[in-house]
């Protein structure tokens, strides 16, 4: 899960590596992402989530269970 | 053969590694968790394989130490995250924005391109994210496969 500066640095970096594209998010869904994703780990109250929990945080984003599916 | 109440032993050990990782930037070693929980070290390890087990911290394969407790990165990376003095790696670039996210501060992310190496610098508010919205994030991966190899992921 890497951070390129644009679509043609990313484009670059896959032809070098003969590989395919991934999911490509802008830095504003990667935020929503990782607020959704990660909350405080710190308190006594945080439990693992189950693999649909996590789940349906992806769904919840909107992403597109094409790639998104954890199963 | 544990030597411990297991259940709360494991609950004490996965918030003392986040709450030591906030305050100084990196996981605890199995000897600080040993002194700080009053473990013999053997059993900090063990706790640390169950922990491991269930995927709430990845442990190095070679140490049994703390190797990644998401968003964190018990080693350096690309992805350095700054705030109130301390200074925190993520494992990724969705980690990148996850450790902010996680603690619920404002920060600046020190990252580079992946393409070229260009030095990035990006503002990220506690509220309202990233400040601006140059760069993207490219998962190569789909989900179903992060887990196959966590350290290509």
């Amino acid at each position: 899960m890497l951070f390129f500066r644009s679509e043609e640095h990313l484009d670059r970096w896959l032809a070098e590596r003969s590989a395919e594209r991934g999911a490509v998010l802008s830095l504003a869904d990667t935020w929503r992402l990782a607020k959704a994703w990660y909350p405080d780990r710190r308190t006594s109250a945080w439990r693992p989530r189950t693999t649909d929990q996590s789940q349906a945080v992806l769904d919840g984003l909107g992403f597109d269970r094409s790639f998104w599916s954890l199963r | 053969m544990y030597t411990f109440d297991r259940h709360n032993t494991i609950d004490a050990v996965r918030r003392f590694i986040y709450t030591h990782v906030a305050d100084i930037g990196a996981p605890p070693t199995a000897e600080a968790i040993a002194q700080h929980i009053k473990l013999s070290t053997y059993d900090a390890f063990e706790t640390l394989k169950i922990l491991g087990a269930t995927k709430r911290v990845i442990l190095d394969p070679t140490s049994g130490e703390v190797w990644m407790c998401g968003p964190f990165s018990a080693v350096p990376t690309r992805f350095a995250v700054s705030a109130q003095g301390v200074r925190w790696f993520a494992n990724c670039a969705w980690d990148m924005l996850g450790i902010p996210a996680s603690l619920g501060i404002s920060a600046t992310v020190d990252t580079s391109c992946a393409c070229c190496n260009e030095p990035v610098s990006i503002e990220v508010d506690a509220a309202t994210g990233p400040t601006s919205n140059d760069g993207i994030v490219h998962i190569l991966l789909p989900a179903s496969r992060w887990y196959d190899d966590i350290g290509f992921t």
